[in-house]
């Protein structure tokens, strides 16, 4: 019995469903497959046959995920919803180009917006770049385009930031933001930082990584990461998104920014953002189902607003908390706060 | 749990002696056993996709499945391939003949059977049907749909034998019966791991996020004596469940219902109270 850790699960990826329409996009498709040559493909007609059947548990998939390869069909760029920090871009948007997390944060409002656990991957990225072209022909476009997922942690596979880095290149109307969590920065190290793509660290306190965060690089690991793009040249921008409360989260957030800015100098960093935890009322519900003995999602947010969230006080203490301790290293100008009005203070 | 579906109770004999299961004489559409302490049932649900699906539908009413409880469904089938008879196959993916719909049961647990998919037609299958997968049954894509309704696709699996180059009419009971006596050990040598793993997975995740009789008494005491909105019950029941992901129960919880006439703004006032208490 092929047994992984001896937990009777199988290993990430053993099982790929590979949609009839990947065909026409063979060179993409093929080279995420040469990435896994055991695995056992599973041809299917269309991704949401198996992404969206119905009543999966997600928290369960997330011991064996597998992926699932897919042709975009629908819109590709969407405009960024409230609960995203736009950092002052008028045009803002963001884009899809895979779903799901390889990564594991209890707080993660994706296992709300997801009805699956499983990965998808869609393989034809130069249709992106087509809508894109489009889209740039109107206004300048400022893009987030890891917001679904973390694609640097899966770029060993997709060599999708090294297609938006040439994309950047000869399109300097468009401001890309890769947002991660990852260390993978070596992925991407050989090419040259283009002035119009964020890479955006989000950091967190340990405290945060060993209780809600697993299978995520450490913080060291995440600095580490960060300092080497600032020295091949790239824009870095820190995100401490989301801060928590939790006890003592006085002395252990700052700790947190003194260790952080003790390593990234915040000379070297384009900016920096933090947006308290804010999560969708229909998607806590739904994540607070899949994983009932976690502390983060089942505190009694105040959802009073449509968002659930710290109520008044509370987020008022936290936010001038952080923006006080952040500002002992950070000028004001280059900290944006997420305060549900998207504005910059 | 662990739920093993037959269509036939010929099919059903080898696991019913294996795992030493009695007859439950209180279940009465179909037959149905267990063994002494509940973690493994069998129940057989007859051929055909109607049949199958009905069983099951009303079994899975009767009894509520948590997350880490599992049905496998263990049968013969047919095959259009000869190298495949005798051997046991994990369906990977489920073609319904009638609709051309598939599904997919998630291959989330590791295994040591062939893998193919199978097609479920309505009426038994012979050489002069048309095939589109190597596996052909009778129950597979309605006990699927079925159990859909009520469990997600990691606790349903399709285990099957096949026993004829779709030629059915030319296989006898006693072969039949050899080739399931012989599927016995791997099957259930796979049925112990998922057993073990849903045990560990219960106890470790069955976090009830239910009240206990008491639990549901001091919530019922508050949310009268307060008369709180539906909102507020709804505030009230988050804060139980968290108190109790925190410190294990609510026994620090300290309520005096309030005496006379409740205002607007003493229920306000109360309400922030408690949920200061129960934050601590
Ligand atoms: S790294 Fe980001 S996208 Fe991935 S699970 Fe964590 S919060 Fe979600």
């Amino acid at each position: 019995m092929k047994t992984c850790d001896n937990n009777f699960y199988n290993k990430p990826f053993e099982y790929i469903y590979v949609e009839d329409d990947c065909a026409g996009y063979a060179a993409t498709t093929e080279h995420i497959l040469s990435h896994f040559p055991d695995a056992t493909l599973i041809p299917i007609h269309h991704y949401k046959d198996v992404f969206n059947r119905k009543n999966q548990n997600a928290t369960v998939q997330r011991n064996s995920r597998q992926l699932i390869l897919a042709v975009c069909k629908e819109t590709w760029i969407y405009p960024g919803a409230p609960v995203c920090q736009d950092f002052g871009n008028d045009n803002f948007y963001y884009a899809s180009l895979m779903m799901n997390c390889i990564f594991d944060c209890e707080y993660c409002y994706l296992q709300g917006m997801y009805p699956s656990g499983h990965l998808v991957v869609f393989v034809n990225i130069e249709d992106c770049f087509a809508s894109l072209d489009s889209l740039l022909k109107e206004h300048p476009v400022y893009l987030c385009i890891s917001f679904d997922s973390d694609l640097m942690a899966f770029e060993n596979v997709t060599g999708y930031i090294g297609k938006w880095i040439e994309y950047c290149t000869s399109h300097p109307d468009l401001t890309v933001e890769v947002r991660t969590k990852s260390a993978n920065f070596g992925a991407i190290s050989h090419l040259a930082a283009p002035p119009n793509l964020i890479l955006a660290w989000t950091l967190t306190p340990d405290y945060v990584t060993h209780n809600f965060e697993h299978k995520v690089p450490g913080l060291d690991a995440r600095i580490s990461a960060a300092c080497l793009a600032i020295q091949h040249g790239y824009k870095v921008r820190l995100c401490f998104d989301p801060i928590l409360h939790f006890p003592d989260f006085k002395s252990v957030y700052s700790d947190f920014f003194k260790y952080v800015f003790d390593h990234i100098s915040p000379h070297s960093i384009k900016d920096v953002s933090f947006g308290e935890f804010r999560v969708s009322c229909d998607y806590i519900k739904k994540m607070r189902k899949l994983r009932p003995a976690s502390l983060v999602l089942q505190y009694p947010y105040d959802t009073s607003t449509g968002v659930a969230t710290y109520d008044a006080d509370l987020s008022k203490t936290l936010t001038d908390y952080i923006y006080q301790e952040i500002s002992l290293y950070v000028p004001s100008d280059k900290i944006y706060i997420w305060k549900g009005d998207n504005t910059n203070d | 749990m662990i739920v093993i579906l037959t269509a036939l109770r010929f099919e059903a004999t080898p696991f019913i002696k294996h795992y030493s299961l009695k007859r439950d004489s209180s279940y009465k559409r179909n037959e149905l056993y267990r063994n002494n302490d509940n973690s493994i049932l069998l129940l057989v649900t007859r051929s055909g996709k109607l049949p199958s699906a009905i069983s099951l539908t009303e079994f899975l009413t009767t009894y509520k499945l948590t997350p880490y409880d599992h049905l496998i469904n263990v049968g013969i089938c047919g095959t259009s391939a000869t190298d495949n008879i005798g051997s046991v196959y994990l369906c990977n993916r489920i073609l319904d003949h009638d609709t051309a719909k598939y599904y997919y049961p998630d291959m989330l647990y590791s295994h040591n059977f062939s893998e193919a998919g199978i097609e479920t037609f309505s009426v038994p299958v012979n050489e002069s049907m048309t095939t589109k997968e190597s596996l052909v049954d009778m129950e597979s894509s309605a006990l699927f749909v079925a159990g859909s309704t009520f469990l997600s696709p990691h606790q349903m699996h399709f285990l099957k034998i096949p026993s004829d180059m779709l030629e059915p009419d030319k296989v006898s009971k006693n072969d039949v019966n050899t080739l399931i006596l012989d599927s016995v050990p791997i099957v259930t040598e796979w049925i112990d791991h998922l057993v073990s793993l849903s045990n560990a997975e219960t106890s470790a995740y069955g976090f009830p996020t239910s009240l206990f009789p008491e639990e549901q008494k001091l919530f019922d005491t508050i949310s009268e004596s307060l008369r709180l909105s539906v909102t507020m019950k709804e505030q009230l029941l988050q804060l139980f469940i968290y108190h109790k992901l925190i410190h294990g129960d609510l026994s620090d919880i300290d309520f005096c219902p309030p005496i006379g006439n409740v205002t607007n703004q003493k229920r306000k006032i109360l309400f922030e109270d408690l949920r200061q208490q129960f934050l601590q």
